[in-house]
């Protein structure tokens, strides 16, 4: 399965999984922007952090 | 007696209000300016004109009764349409919520300006859902940069920016989840105040990215922005982000002596990948303070990533619901955008989470020894309307990601910063984000009422606010 066929199918899987309808004239942008993403997030997605710095979304400064 | 002319500031108009000159006349000179100026540009939405008047001729009703009504007495403005207006659909740039229910109350946000004696005329364009930096709305139009009609505003908050900048409201309200105050306030040339997360209510604005979005003003000096944003400011019980700690008044303090203030220019992401003009204006902005060093944020690049990749995740699942509904009703390169982000995993929003932690971490490191950090607000000035690319230093940029290079990585991690225009003569404006530690507010508005008194800086007069 070529690297475009498999990205195809990951994103046919994810989105019926999620109940979303992706048409398939979509499919190329939605595939753009979730590469971008992809590519952006390998900057910290793999860190070790140290354990003390916390998860949390809201945050008091 | 006359209402002031156009370019008159907010604090002038309230006094003028205050000796007894009418709150109703100046609205209805603001509506038919905004009639005649606005459709050239599309900063408004809806004009408000019903409300206003009653709203200004309580006013004139208060002053004649020898009542104050406040430091805003009069004083029109507009906010950003995704900003709860009672009786209003809070439509947020899309036609996906045109059958949602009226909004029952205003924003938080409105409700304190018009405390303090203000008007709103007018709800603002922006981006769909606030999902961008240029404010070209597929269903609304491409508000256009008052400084040149074929340019971009900047978004999400451009309505917001535009009508300060064209001289057709002295006040406006906008959210900043990216960048999106300070980068159509650096592309239209006016000043544009993202408080410290937290400072400001929430209440009332339809969300972006919970974790990242802030309210402030947008004003055409820095006096006028000190006068909105203390009638913002302070706790909120109804926003369980807003923070409990007390109001830090600034309008004041601008007519104090500045004194020692220890300032830098940050280096390395802020230096890279900018247009000359952008590096000019923040050496113009440092030459004036005697600032000579540069420092650096070391991971700032992996905090803009970790701030994209946030605002795609939560957006994603924010709008869900919504995208299995309505999914063809949205703006193609909101809908796309979002469809991506619903797609991510869990672990890219918790390891952002942890980014966001340790990228604080250093910044107040760096806070500690210097008490402002400068920053050009964006890489370039304002591109065409239209235009998907532009080229830097040689790179191929997409506009939409590439105006918030250097205002992500700061609104990541909470920081009270402010977008100044930086003149500039004969280019286009650009801005300068003048940047401190949490609560630090004060500081950054009496630092920009002194760099504005030397001509430092100054919101310059566009072309199509002479009308």
């Amino acid at each position: 399965m070529s690297e475009s066929a498999l990205d195809e199918a990951w994103l046919e899987a994810s989105a019926a999984a999620l109940g979303l309808p992706v048409s398939e004239a979509w499919h190329a942008n939605v595939l753009l922007h979730a590469r971008l993403l992809e590519s952006l997030a390998r900057e910290f997605i793999d860190r070790e952090f140290d354990p003390e710095l916390p998860a949390a979304a809201v945050y008091r400064l | 007696m006359s209402p002031p002319p156009a370019h008159t500031s907010a604090r002038e108009l309230a006094a003028w209000v205050r000796a007894g000159g009418s709150a109703e006349q100046l609205i209805e000179q603001r509506y038919q300016a905004i009639r005649l100026r606005d459709p050239a540009i599309n900063s408004v939405r809806q004009l408000l004109l019903s409300r206003a008047l009653a709203r200004a001729r309580d006013i004139d009703g208060q002053v004649s009764r020898g009542i104050d009504p406040g430091p805003l007495a009069g004083v029109p403005f507009g906010a950003k349409e995704l900003f709860d207006v009672r009786h209003l659909v809070t439509l947020a740039g899309s036609r996906v919520r045109a059958t949602a229910p009226a909004a029952e109350r205003d924003a938080a946000a409105i409700e304190r300006l018009e405390a303090a004696g203000a008007i709103l005329l007018a709800t603002l364009n922006m981006d769909e859902f606030a999902y961008g930096f240029t404010c070209e709305n597929a269903h609304y139009g491409a508000t256009r940069n008052p400084h040149d009609l074929g340019r971009i505003a900047g978004g999400s908050s451009g309505g917001s920016a535009a009508v300060v900048a064209a001289s057709l409201l002295p006040l406006s309200l906008g959210s900043d989840t990216n960048g999106s105050i300070r980068v159509p306030a650096a592309l239209c040339g006016v000043f544009g105040l993202k408080p410290t997360y937290g400072r400001v209510s929430r209440r009332g604005s339809f969300p972006f990215v919970d974790s990242l979005d802030h309210v402030g003003p947008f004003a055409r000096n820095a006096r006028d922005l000190a006068v909105a944003f203390d009638a913002l400011q302070g706790p909120d019980s109804e926003d369980p982000v807003c923070a409990s700690r007390p109001a830090d008044t600034t309008a004041f303090a601008l007519e104090e002596p500045l004194g020692a203030l220890r300032v830098a220019v940050l280096g390395g992401w802020f230096a890279q990948s900018a247009e000359s003009g952008a590096l000019q204006a923040v050496q113009r902005v440092a030459h004036a303070l005697g600032a000579t060093q540069t420092v650096q944020l070391d991971e700032a690049g992996a905090a803009r990533a970790a701030a994209f990749c946030l605002s795609a995740a939560e957006g994603g699942a924010l709008h869900l619901p919504a995208l299995r509904r309505d999914a063809a009703v949205y703006d193609p390169a909101t809908r796309d955008r979002l469809l991506a982000g619903a797609l991510q995993p869990a672990r890219i929003i918790t390891q952002a989470q942890r980014m966001r932690r340790l990228f604080l971490r250093q910044a107040l490191q760096q806070l500690q020894e210097f008490e402002v950090l400068l920053a050009p607000s964006t890489p370039f000035a304002a591109t065409p309307v239209g235009e998907a690319h532009t080229i830097l230093q040689g790179q191929r940029w997409l506009v939409r990601a590439g105006l918030g290079l250097y205002t992500q990585p700061l609104s990541f991690i909470g920081l009270p910063v402010l977008s100044v225009p930086v003149v500039m003569p004969g280019s286009l404006p650009l801005g300068v984000q003048l940047i401190a530690a949490p609560w630090q507010e004060r500081r950054l508005l009496q630092l920009a009422a002194w760099l504005e008194d030397r001509g430092i800086i100054a919101a310059p007069q566009s072309a199509a606010s002479n009308g």
